[in-house]
C-alpha cells in the first residue's frame, strides 16, 4: 500500500518520504494548517514528478464553486488529484473537462463494499473506507475484488463534527463575556460528564470538532495489505509526533519503540459494537 | 403547474391514517430494517400493505425510508426487501446509500428520493445524483430559499424541502459524536443528541465559558417560507418527526395544508393565522434555520431541549349525535364550560364549548383521564375525528 501524507510547506515536500502529498488551501479547503494558494503553486511548481492532492474536504454550495474553480485551474495540470467528500465537484470538473485523480473521502459514509461500485461508472478513482466500521467488517470489504482502489485513514484525530453553524461565534452572541474564538486551533471542548478535551475550531466554513484520541492502525497493518492507500492524517498532532509515525509507516522505526514513546494511541472503532439503543 | 406535495411522516399506521386525513399528500414511514429513527415504531410489511392499501384509497402516496449508512450484516437483506415494498405497492424510497439506489434502480421501479443524510447542498450535487438515477432529491437543510430557487431554476430534477420539525446542528450524515459518546450509531438512526449536551470551552487550561455551551438546533419552521417555496416550484414540502404523536402529525397536516391551499386559492391570511393553527403542536423552540439567513444565535438552542407534553390536546371525537352530543376520547384534563378550538380536516378552525360533561351516564366536573370516553354538549356540529384542543 501506498502512503498519503499532509504537508505545510515546500520544505516538507522535500524531506517526508510518501507516495502522495496533501495540501490545504485557504478560501477552498478547511484545516488547522491551511496554506495560501501563493504557497500552494509554489509546492506544485517545484513538485519534480511528486504526486501532490488537493483536500476540498467541504460540502460547497453554489456560490462556492466558481472559486473552487479558479484555484484549481491555477494549480491543473501540476496537481495530481483531488480528495473530497462533495459529490457535486464531480459534475463540476466533469462540465469543465478537469482530468483529475479523484478520491471520494467522506468520512462517514463507504461502510460496506457495495456501496463503492455505485462509484465505478464515475470520474472517481478512489473510495475511502468509513472510519466507522469495525476491523472485521474491514476484512470483510477488502477481502472483494477489487474494482476500485481504495483509501483508509490509518492514523490521526477522526473528525466527528461538521457544522455549517457559526457555534462559537453564536455563542457569544449569547453570552457576552465569551470571547471572539476564530481560526483558533488551540480550543478544546469537553463534555460536563466526561474528562476528555476534543480539540475544535471554528473557521469561515464553519465548525469542526475532532476525538480526542489518536487512532493508529500500524498493530493491524496486515490487514490492510489489499488496500491501495493509507492517509495518515494530521490535524492536532505535533510536527515531532507526525514525522515520527511517517517513519513508522516507512518502515523506518520499530514498533514497540514508537509505542513505548506514543502508548495512549487507540485503535478507533476496531472492537466496538455500534447500536442504535441506549445502552 | 402540478400542485405542490405536503409530505408528513407517520410513526404508525394511526398516526398515518390521521396525517392523510389532516390533510398530506403523502406519508412516508419506516421499516422494520435499514430505517433510520430506530425508536419509531415501524413498520413490518403487514402494516406496509395495509398502510398502501389505506392510503390508495385517497389517491396519495407513500414512501418507505431505506435510509440507514448499511453496514455488512445489512447488505444482503436490500434486494428482497425493495422488491417486497414493490409488491406491496409502496410508491417510493427514500435512500442515501449508493448500493441501495442501485439496487432499487436494477431491479425496482419504485421512485427514488436521495435522503438528506446525503446533505445534498448545491445544484452541482443533484446534478450528479440526477446522473446516477435519482428520480428526487431531498436537500440539505443548509440550504436558503435564494439557494434552493436557483437549484431549482437549473435542474428539472424533483426537489424535496424540509419545511418543520427537528434539525440536525452538523451537516446531516457528518456528525459522529453519539457514535463517539454513547456508541449509538447517528448513520444507523442511533443518534443520542449529543450536540444538546453540555460541554464547557478551553483553552490553554482555562474555562471559557460561564453558561454551558450547547450546540443543538431549534425546530425548523416556514409558515412564511411557503409562498416562496410554492411559487419557485419545489415538487415536495416535508415534515420531519415519525416519532411524533397524534396531535402534533394531525395539527401540522392541518396548518400546512390550510396554508398550501389558501397559497393556491389566492386567499392567504397573515402569517400569525397559521402560526396560531399550529398551536401547542410546536412547543419546543422553532425558527427558519438557513432558510433566510445562516443559522445563527436565533436558530441555536441554549435552554434545555425537553419539550413539555401538549397539555392542551384535550380529545378525539368519535361521534357526533343529532343534537350535538359528542363522544370524545379524553387525551388531557379538561373541566365542563372549557372553551375549546376543533380541528377539522378541510375546514377552519372552529369555536366551540364544553358544556354538560358526562361520564358513563353521569355528569362530571372534569375529564380526568386519557383515553376514558366522555360525552359533552357542542354548541355547533362536530365530526367523527375532529381533534379538540384547549381555547388559549
Ligand atoms: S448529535 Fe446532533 S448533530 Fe449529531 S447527528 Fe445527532 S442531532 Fe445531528
Amino acid at each position: 500500500m501506498k502512503l498519503f501524507v499532509e504537508i505545510k510547506s515546500r520544505e516538507e515536500l522535500n524531506t517526508i518520504n510518501s507516495y502522495g502529498y496533501v495540501i490545504s488551501v485557504s478560501s477552498v479547503s478547511s484545516s488547522p494548517f491551511n496554506i495560501t494558494l501563493d504557497d500552494a503553486l509554489d509546492i506544485l511548481n517545484n513538485s519534480n514528478g511528486k504526486n501532490i492532492y488537493l483536500k476540498l474536504n467541504l460540502l460547497y454550495h453554489d456560490k462556492d464553486y466558481p472559486i473552487v474553480l479558479d484555484y484549481v485551474k491555477k494549480m491543473y495540470p501540476m496537481l495530481t488529484g483531488i480528495i473530497f467528500q462533495d459529490l457535486g465537484l464531480v459534475t463540476l470538473f466533469e462540465q469543465n473537462n478537469i482530468k483529475l485523480d479523484l478520491i471520494y473521502d467522506p468520512g462517514t459514509f463507504n461502510t460496506v463494499y457495495e456501496d463503492t461500485l455505485f462509484f465505478k461508472d464515475t470520474s472517481i478513482s478512489t473510495i475511502s473506507l468509513s472510519r466507522e466500521i469495525s476491523l472485521s467488517e474491514i476484512d470483510a470489504f477488502l477481502k472483494n475484488k477489487k474494482e476500485m482502489c481504495y483509501l483508509y485513514h490509518a492514523y490521526g484525530h477522526m473528525l466527528m463534527f461538521y457544522s455549517l453553524r457559526k457555534h462559537f461565534t453564536n455563542f457569544r452572541l449569547h453570552e457576552e463575556s465569551f470571547p471572539i474564538i476564530k481560526d483558533d486551533y488551540n480550543v478544546y471542548l469537553k463534555e460536563e460528564t466526561r474528562n476528555e478535551f476534543y480539540p475544535a475550531y471554528e473557521d469561515k466554513h464553519g465548525f469542526f470538532i475532532y476525538r480526542d484520541e489518536v487512532i493508529n492502525i500500524y498493530k493491524y497493518i496486515d490487514h490492510f495489505d489489499n488496500i491501495d492507500y493509507l492517509m495518515l492524517d494530521r490535524p492536532y498532532i505535533s510536527d515531532s509526533e507526525y514525522k515520527d509515525t511517517i517513519s513508522l509507516y516507512n518502515g523506518l522505526i520499530d514498533y514497540t519503540e514508537y509505542k513505548k514513546k506514543y502508548p495512549d494511541q487507540t485503535d478507533g472503532y476496531f472492537f466496538k459494537v455500534m447500536g442504535v439503543k441506549p445502552r | 403547474m402540478k400542485k405542490i406535495e405536503l409530505l408528513l411522516p407517520a410513526g404508525n399506521i394511526e398516526k398515518l391514517k390521521y396525517a392523510i386525513t389532516y390533510g398530506a399528500d403523502s406519508v412516508y414511514v419506516g421499516g422494520k430494517i435499514l430505517s433510520l429513527r430506530a425508536q419509531a415504531s415501524n413498520f413490518s410489511l403487514d402494516d406496509i400493505k395495509e398502510a398502501c392499501e389505506y392510503v390508495h384509497k385517497y389517491n396519495k402516496k407513500i414512501y418507505v425510508t431505506v435510509n440507514v449508512i448499511p453496514r455488512e450484516s445489512e447488505i444482503a437483506l436490500v434486494k428482497d426487501y425493495l422488491i417486497n415494498l414493490e409488491k406491496l405497492g409502496v410508491d417510493g424510497i427514500i435512500v442515501s446509500s449508493p448500493s441501495i439506489i442501485k439496487t432499487a434502480k436494477d431491479n425496482t421501479h419504485l421512485h427514488v428520493s436521495i435522503s438528506t443524510q446525503a446533505s445534498t447542498s448545491s445544484l452541482h450535487s443533484t446534478l450528479f445524483y440526477k446522473s446516477l438515477g435519482a428520480d428526487r432529491v431531498v436537500l440539505s437543510r443548509e440550504l436558503s430559499l435564494d439557494e434552493i430557487e436557483y437549484i431549482r431554476e437549473n435542474t428539472d430534477t424533483e426537489l424535496e424541502v424540509f419545511i418543520h420539525g427537528g434539525m440536525c446542528s452538523a451537516y446531516s450524515g457528518r456528525c459522529t459524536l453519539s457514535n463517539y459518546f454513547s456508541l449509538r450509531d447517528a448513520n444507523s438512526g442511533g443518534c443520542a443528541h449529543s450536540c444538546r449536551w453540555n460541554y464547557d470551552v478551553y483553552k490553554d487550561g482555562v474555562k471559557l465559558n460561564k453558561e454551558f455551551f450547547r450546540m443543538g438546533s431549534k425546530d425548523l419552521v416556514s409558515i412564511s417560507e411557503i409562498k416562496r417555496l410554492v411559487n419557485m416550484g419545489v415538487e415536495c414540502l416535508k415534515i420531519e418527526g415519525r416519532m411524533k404523536s397524534i396531535s402534533y402529525i394531525s395539527t401540522v397536516a392541518y396548518t400546512y395544508r390550510r396554508l398550501i391551499d389558501d397559497i393556491y386559492s389566492n386567499n392567504l391570511r397573515p402569517y400569525e393565522y397559521y402560526e396560531y393553527l399550529l398551536g401547542d403542536a410546536q412547543n419546543r423552540e422553532a425558527a427558519s434555520g438557513f432558510l433566510n439567513h445562516e443559522a445563527g444565535l436565533n436558530e441555536t438552542l441554549y435552554v434545555s431541549s425537553d419539550s413539555e407534553a401538549n397539555k392542551n390536546f384535550l380529545g378525539i371525537v368519535l361521534s357526533c349525535d343529532k343534537d350535538n352530543t359528542i363522544t370524545l376520547e379524553v387525551r388531557n384534563y379538561f373541566t365542563d364550560n372549557e372553551d375549546i378550538e376543533v380541528l377539522s380536516p378541510g375546514e377552519d378552525l372552529k369555536i366551540s364549548k364544553i358544556s354538560e360533561l358526562s361520564k358513563e351516564g353521569e355528569r362530571v366536573d372534569a375529564a380526568r383521564h386519557a383515553l376514558e370516553i366522555v360525552t359533552f354538549k357542542s354548541i355547533i356540529p362536530l365530526k367523527e375525528g375532529d381533534l379538540i384542543r384547549r381555547k388559549k
